[in-house]
């Protein structure tokens, strides 16, 4: 064999002849500190990268899977038809909606701040309605846009009545006339409306449902619209009566002279005429709350109404009841010094329980009163929320004695848009870290520039 | 407190050896300046390592000296335009007898691929085998000696009978000793 140097002889010595052109210069003697230095920033920026890399590709596919997950709640004791949660959470105003399609009737309705659009990208919310389903599932409730508040659950959990806004046949009273009261199905996404005509819009007053069938309301009609003078536009016509409409048949009545304050298990109440009406029999009974109280009531069992009693000192609230043939007396008195809401009691069960919702130190809770022993148990509670404690709205109370549901924090309320964007934003950035890390390193460390010349 | 003695050895091995890695790194570039360039950051490189490879440091800085020649060009190639066309003033300077011998052959190495310059460089001045070539390289022997023969065939266009007409067939160790250069 023939070595290279003997293959080519003259272009081996052409080649140490050109090469003896090579610069002479002396060896740089900061050179191995200065390596040592870049290497070490490599390593570092590239385990920054890889951090950031790690977090970013972790956020993105951490978004998936929560986004998937749904809140979950398992029955606490085999129910199969569902119940009201035994704890609900805040959440998160990134929650989904239903979208306005078929959904499981409704446990809760609660308060809460909604980011939607393209404000939520921004973090701007704004108040929303929270579901809790009777399987423990968490939703924005999305309600057809002309749905003004005034949200009402049926007991069944089914239906939401509310006032609908429109447009009035004359000028209207304010920006968003009310023109009417609407149902919404939640089962079948369905809504039914029912138009009152007004000439400036109507004074909504009560909005109740009389079971899980029937919704009750009372309004005043606005006397005087925009441009009209202060007193009529301040002034309402009080209606002839209150409305008990069926949304299923379309099939509505007008029980005269009616003033509604509260309903339940087919019963009416108006307390400005101490009468309590049997819509079954239509045989009116009267009642006489006493003197000095303004507290809630709720009407059932026979048309036994219980509210709130006397508080005899500060924290110690009762509950009282009269039926056909008794003034009101307390049946009842709970033993925890609680400070009752004055709109608590929502519900009168055949089993002379009631429920009212309390604020106390640690949260929000609905209650069970045992008007025999006057024992309280905790029915549905709230923890302490972060940016206050979200109003309840509406107890679907026909699962008043149904197990609850052994509730568990809603799970998939992260705040998806902020996430995707965060992610997608830090897997960017471990790129573009990690190259310029390693550029600049590469570039900078021997001292001068690799393309650099010297003059 | 292994750095002390790694960087006196470095120091120590780069002060022998740099002049020698300078020549090749010129052949390789064409460009003193280049030259340096190239040199250093293949020092760069092979510090992090230097514990591991202290006891012959030639053959490792050999290999980063090639392969950073190869990975620059594809690096700066965007910047740089490469013609297959002999330029005029090459082709002037053949025939002009002021232009002395190894400036066609610098300029006719310039015309060869990074790779084919660098194969060049390494088996006929450095005195490596194909083999030993494709090894420091880390391309395949048949890769090694298609390019090299390619290199060879325009070289001998380009610089007539400074190139003999002989295979590129596997040879054996070179003669002269690289560390020698």
């Amino acid at each position: 064999m023939t070595a290279p140097a003997q293959e080519q002889p003259r272009l081996t010595r052409a080649l140490e002849d050109l090469a003896g052109q090579a610069p002479h210069g002396s060896p740089d003697p900061t050179l191995f500190a200065r390596a040592t230095r870049a290497h070490r920033a490599r390593r570092a920026w590239a385990a920054a990268a890889l951090v950031v890399l790690v977090v970013g590709l972790g956020s993105v596919a951490g978004i998936g899977a929560l986004g998937r997950t749904t809140g979950s709640m398992a029955p606490a004791s085999g129910s199969l038809d569902g119940g009201l949660p035994s704890v609900v959470s805040e959440v998160s105003p990134y929650l989904p909606g239903t979208g306005g399609k078929p959904w499981d009737p409704v446990a809760v309705l609660m308060e809460g701040e909604r980011a939607t659009g393209i404000g939520a990208f921004l973090g701007r919310t704004t108040p929303g309605v929270v579901a809790v389903s009777t399987a423990g599932e968490y939703r924005f409730l999305d309600l057809p846009d002309d749905a003004a508040g005034g949200y009402a659950l049926s007991p069944d959990g089914v239906h939401v009545a509310f006032w609908v806004t429109g447009d009035p046949t004359a000028n209207p009273n304010t920006g968003e006339p009310i023109i009417g009261v609407g149902v919404y199905d939640v089962v079948s996404a369905a809504t039914q409306r029912y138009p009152i005509e007004s000439a400036h819009g109507l004074d909504p007053r009560a909005l109740t449902w009389v079971d899980d069938d029937r919704v009750a309301f009372d309004y005043g009609a606005w006397l005087g619209g925009e441009g009209d003078d202060e007193m009529s536009q301040s002034t309402s016509a009080h209606a002839p009566g209150t409305v008990v409409w069926t949304p299923a048949t379309g099939a509505a009545s007008v029980v005269d002279g009616f003033r509604l304050t509260a309903a339940g298990a087919g019963f009416l109440l108006d307390t400005s005429r101490n009468t309590c009406l049997d819509l079954a029999s239509g045989a009116r009974t009267t009642v006489r709350p006493p003197h000095g109280i303004s507290g809630a009531y709720a009407v059932g069992n026979g048309c036994r109404v219980a509210h709130e009693w006397r508080r005899t000192s500060p924290g110690w609230p009762s509950v009282a009841s009269e039926d056909r043939t008794t003034r009101y007396r307390q049946v009842a008195r709970m033993r925890q010094p609680l400070a009752v809401d004055e709109t608590s009691l929502t519900y009168w069960g055949p089993s002379a329980t009631t429920f009212g919702p309390r604020v106390e130190l640690t949260g929000y809770a609905v209650w069970r009163l045992d008007l025999r022993s006057g024992e309280t148990t905790q029915v549905v509670g709230w923890p302490r929320a972060t940016y206050g404690t979200p109003e309840l709205i509406g107890l679907a109370t026909g699962y008043a004695h149904a197990p609850t549901i052994q509730a568990q924090p809603p799970v998939g309320v992260v705040p998806l848009p902020w996430l995707v964007v965060g992610g997608v934003v830090a897997l960017l950035a471990s790129v573009a870290v990690l190259g310029w890390g390693l550029r600049r390193t590469r570039v900078t460390a021997p001292g001068r520039g690799l393309g650099e010349r010297r003059g | 407190m292994a750095e002390v003695p790694a960087r006196a050895g470095f120091d120590d091995w780069v002060s022998a050896r740099r002049p020698a890695l300078l020549r090749t790194a010129y052949l390789l570039t064409g460009d003193p300046h280049d030259a340096e360039d190239l040199v250093q950051t293949a020092l760069i490189k092979v510090v992090p390592r230097w514990h591991r490879i202290a006891e012959d440091p030639e053959p490792y800085v050999r290999t980063v000296l090639s392969r950073e020649s190869v990975s620059r060009w594809r690096r700066r190639r965007w910047r740089e335009v490469h013609t297959d066309r002999v330029p005029d003033d090459l082709a002037s300077a053949q025939h002009d007898r002021d232009v002395t011998d190894r400036e066609v052959l610098r300029q006719a190495l310039g015309e060869l691929s990074p790779r084919q310059r660098t194969i060049v460089v390494l088996r006929y001045f450095d005195g490596l085998t194909e083999a030993e070539t494709a090894h420091v390289l880390g391309l395949g022997l048949g890769t090694v000696k298609k390019h090299g023969r390619e290199a060879m065939a325009r070289l001998r266009d380009q610089l007539g009978g400074l190139v003999e007409e002989r295979g590129t067939e596997e040879t054996g160790r070179p003669v002269a000793d690289v560390s020698s250069r």
